[in-house]
């Protein structure tokens, strides 16, 4: 399932040895890595020269190792709208992917760290971000989801509902969502107004707007 | 910082009268009395019958020296410590060297001679060094050195060359002290003492305007009686001087001189009333030890009382810690060195303990030294109350100390857990990321080799690792969460609440950032109330209430549980009221039998160690 057309990429990493590991295996994966970056200035310098199709950033990154990343990909997407950014973060926190996706309309991804132990995950993400899609880790959505409540609105939604409801939260588009779980575009579309009105969320056409109406929907 | 063990305890310079007995010192006063009611006698009953114009000036002039002497004798019965009775006294008698002259032998007439107008001398240094008695400036202390110099040394010199019956005072006896009659040498020297009397009675006039002009409030107060009864006298003294040179119409011998000598003769009475007015207050010493007889002082009254029995609204009074080498005001606040506020005006003086150590000092106008023993007594009257004052202060400082010890103990500790992350962080974690990479590659090279059992052992480990990795991920968090250090308590509190077990509301919570001890305070208070409300209370629904201000920061996590639960019973509890304490907060846990239990906090967020009564 690797993708074979060799999309462009840069890293930003402060661990060189994670950086070249990441390198090799997106390489071997089929990528083409064409620069790699220890400190944002040099991320920011390698996209403006290189114009790659996605940068790999992450989220903790000099000077202050807090959330450096997240200003980065905000950076590369203001200088650059049409490249893709995938911050990687060690941290399984809503916070910080509600603050990447409310600050971009598509195009960037909030990724914890050790999706890279599943190259075929990494790279859909990649793709996704590289078409300008949003991507939200999927244990940000079911610790979302997981969330207990007291009167709690999912608990309104089918089985079938919930599982289209985290790919929705994950910023993925109806037709992933078919391929996904292997069903019509009209069953998809049925399901996702159904979950719309249960929840009391407008429906919307942009997948962006969608996933943030949905998170914050679930962060509220 | 000073020491004040090192500086003197001087208040008062004990003088003869004031180390005699009782007895003796009436004998000597007694003496002194009837030597100048001999020495007036003699003057009146001698000089009335031979004055000219009118015998009155001769009274008045016997009554100007009653005056000096009968006022010593009250200052040096009274106030024995002062010199200032002593000057009084050397005034007085030598006022009466005019009573010699008449006595008619040629002893008197010439000890007489050689002692005349010498008054001046001590008159000046009373003047000058009123109302402490003792000079405070260099140029004072020339002048009247100058005066006692002069003024003898100029009459033994125009004496010598005086042959009185030369001079025309056809029965005047013989001066055993001529060596040559020469009026005209005699002239020069009567001019020259007379220029030189002039120029140093200048000099004290001006110092006592310089004296006047910089002296501070309660000074003037004590001034003030000699000030205004001084300008008469100066006046007859000017015009006594003139007479010398000029003869003046009959007028002034006969009224105007008498009355400027009954001013002169006021004028020891007004040293009399300066020097004793500050002894009437002694009475307020007696008025402090009734206030502080009360009990226990509110803060800053204590300072305030000392100050009006002393007699110096503007005193102030600072407490020596000897272990924290500081002062402090009676309001425990730190004070600089009071020594360095020791000026012209201001005064310092030490009070020591009841075991002769260094225990407060008091600050105040340098009038207040007139009565060296009136800042005794308010210091011995204060003594016990200041003593208490300072344990209250250093029991403070001690428990300011151990609070301030604590916050540094949790701080460490919350450093520690921040230290554990970062490297838990930066250094195992980024080592499995790295395994993680090398084994994904691993499978990466293996699916085109097309060895299924690799395959799955690869994916075993793998899903192995990933599961660490997240194990791990969730003991960093435990220890320490990054977001509460990186985004503060609002993303923290969301974070611990989605994953609580009992459906939490976070009813309201500050998003400004506090110090981080305060932030780490109420995020472990909020997981430690989730917690235990997980494990015991059986509640359904948790609500958080969080608010700021612009001091404080309150929080309060309340279940709807079964209740009873126990501050005690749990270290969580008490580990968590340690931390909160240590920050100057307050822990409140109310759990009531009938069900219910709120855990809520009060955190200055200032970090100033408040008290929080």
């Amino acid at each position: 399932m690797t993708t074979p057309t060799s999309t462009r990429l840069v890293l930003a990493d402060d661990s060189l040895l994670f950086r070249r590991g990441l390198s090799l295996l997106l390489t071997d994966a089929g990528f083409e890595v064409i620069g790699e970056a220890g400190h944002p200035d040099h991320l920011i310098a390698l996209v403006d020269s290189d114009e790659p199709d996605a940068a790999i950033v992450d989220i903790k990154m000099p000077p202050t190792f807090t959330d450096e990343g997240l200003r980065a990909a905000e950076e590369v997407r203001n200088r650059h709208p049409d490249i893709g950014v995938l911050v990687l973060s060690q941290y399984l926190e809503v916070h910080y992917a509600m603050t990447l996706i409310a600050s971009q309309p598509g195009g960037v991804g909030y990724l914890l760290k050790d999706r890279v132990t599943n190259v075929d995950d990494l790279s859909d993400a990649i793709d996704r971000v590289v078409n300008g899609q949003p991507v939200v880790d999927p244990g940000v959505v079911s610790e979302l989801l997981a969330q207990r409540r007291t009167k709690n609105p999912l608990d309104d939604l089918t089985d079938r509902e919930r599982e289209v409801l985290s790919l929705m939260a994950e910023g993925r588009s109806n037709l992933a969502i078919e391929n996904s779980l292997l069903i019509s575009p009209r069953t998809v579309e049925s399901h996702v107004r159904n979950i719309l009105i249960k929840l009391g969320l407008e429906e919307t056409p942009s997948d962006h707007r969608r996933v943030l109406a949905v998170l914050t929907f679930l962060n509220a | 910082m000073a020491n004040i063990g090192d500086r003197a305890f001087s208040t008062t310079t004990g003088s003869w009268l004031r180390g005699a007995d009782g007895i003796a010192r009436t004998w000597v006063l007694s003496g002194l009395g009837l030597l100048a009611l001999v020495l007036a006698a003699i003057e009146i009953i001698v000089g009335v019958p031979r004055a000219q114009p009118s015998g009155l000036v001769v009274v008045v002039n016997a009554m100007v020296g009653l005056s000096f002497v009968g006022s010593s004798i009250v200052a040096l019965q009274r106030r024995p410590d002062s010199p200032v009775g002593v000057l009084l006294a050397a005034t007085g008698l030598l006022w009466f060297s005019q009573a010699l002259v008449l006595l008619g032998t040629s002893w008197a007439l010439s000890l007489g001679l050689v002692l005349d107008g010498l008054f001046w001398a001590p008159l000046s240094h009373l003047l000058l060094s009123f109302p402490t008695g003792r000079l405070d400036s260099r140029v004072n202390r020339v002048i009247v050195a100058a005066l006692y110099i002069t003024l003898p040394v100029g009459n033994v010199l125009s004496v010598i060359f005086l042959d009185p019956t030369t001079a025309g005072c056809l029965e005047c006896p013989p001066n055993v002290f001529m060596v040559v009659d020469d009026p005209s040498l005699f002239r020069i020297t009567v001019l020259l003492n007379a220029l030189a009397g002039g120029l140093l009675a200048i000099a004290v006039v001006l110092s006592l305007v310089d004296r006047w002009r910089k002296a501070s409030q309660p000074m003037r107060r004590t001034l003030r009686p000699v000030w205004w009864a001084l300008w008469p006298a100066f006046c007859a003294a000017t015009i006594l001087i003139i007479s010398d040179f000029i003869p003046l119409p009959s007028a002034y011998g006969t009224v105007v001189l008498p009355l400027l000598n009954l001013a002169l003769a006021v004028l020891p009475i007004a040293f009399l009333v300066g020097l004793l007015r500050t002894q009437l207050d002694r009475a307020m010493v007696s008025g402090l030890l009734l206030e502080l007889e009360k009990g226990p002082l509110p803060p800053g009254r204590l300072s305030r009382a000392i100050a009006e029995a002393a007699g110096d609204p503007a005193l102030e009074m600072a407490l020596w810690l000897p272990e924290s080498q500081v002062f402090v005001d009676d309001q425990h606040r730190v004070v600089a060195d009071p020594f360095i506020g020791a000026s012209e005006h201001r005064a310092v003086t030490s009070v020591q303990d009841s075991d002769g150590n260094p225990l407060a000092v008091l600050i105040h106008d340098r009038a207040v030294l007139a009565d060296p023993l009136r800042i005794e007594a308010v210091a011995s009257a204060a003594r016990l109350t200041l003593e208490n004052e300072r344990l209250h202060a250093q029991l403070r400082a001690h428990l300011k100390e151990v609070r301030a010890s604590r916050a540094r103990i949790v701080e460490a500790a919350d450093q520690a857990r921040r230290g554990i992350e970062r490297d838990l962080h930066d250094g195992a974690q980024q080592r499995l990321l790295a395994l993680s990479l090398a084994l994904e590659r691993a499978r990466v090279l293996n699916s085109t080799a097309e060895n299924p059992r690799l395959e799955d052992l690869l994916k075993e480990v793998s899903d192995d690792l990933e599961e660490t990795q997240a194990e791990l991920r969730e003991l960093a968090r435990g220890i320490h969460p990054a977001l509460l250090t990186d985004e503060g308590l609002g993303p923290a509190v969301k974070s611990l609440v989605r994953k609580a077990q009992i459906p939490t509301r976070i009813v309201s919570m500050p998003w400004a950032r506090f110090p981080p001890p305060v932030e780490a305070a109420v995020f472990f208070l909020i997981s430690e109330a989730l917690a235990n409300a997980a494990k015991h209370s059986a509640a359904t629904e948790i609500a958080i209430k969080a608010e700021a201000d612009k001091d404080w920061l309150t929080v309060e996590v309340s279940d709807n549980g079964v209740g009873g639960a126990d501050a005690e019973a749990g270290t969580g509890l008490r580990g968590l009221k340690d931390r909160i304490v240590s920050l100057g907060g307050v822990l409140q846990l109310d759990s009531p039998s009938q069900g219910g239990t709120t855990v809520s906090a009060k955190i200055p967020t200032t970090l100033k160690g408040q008290d929080p009564e």
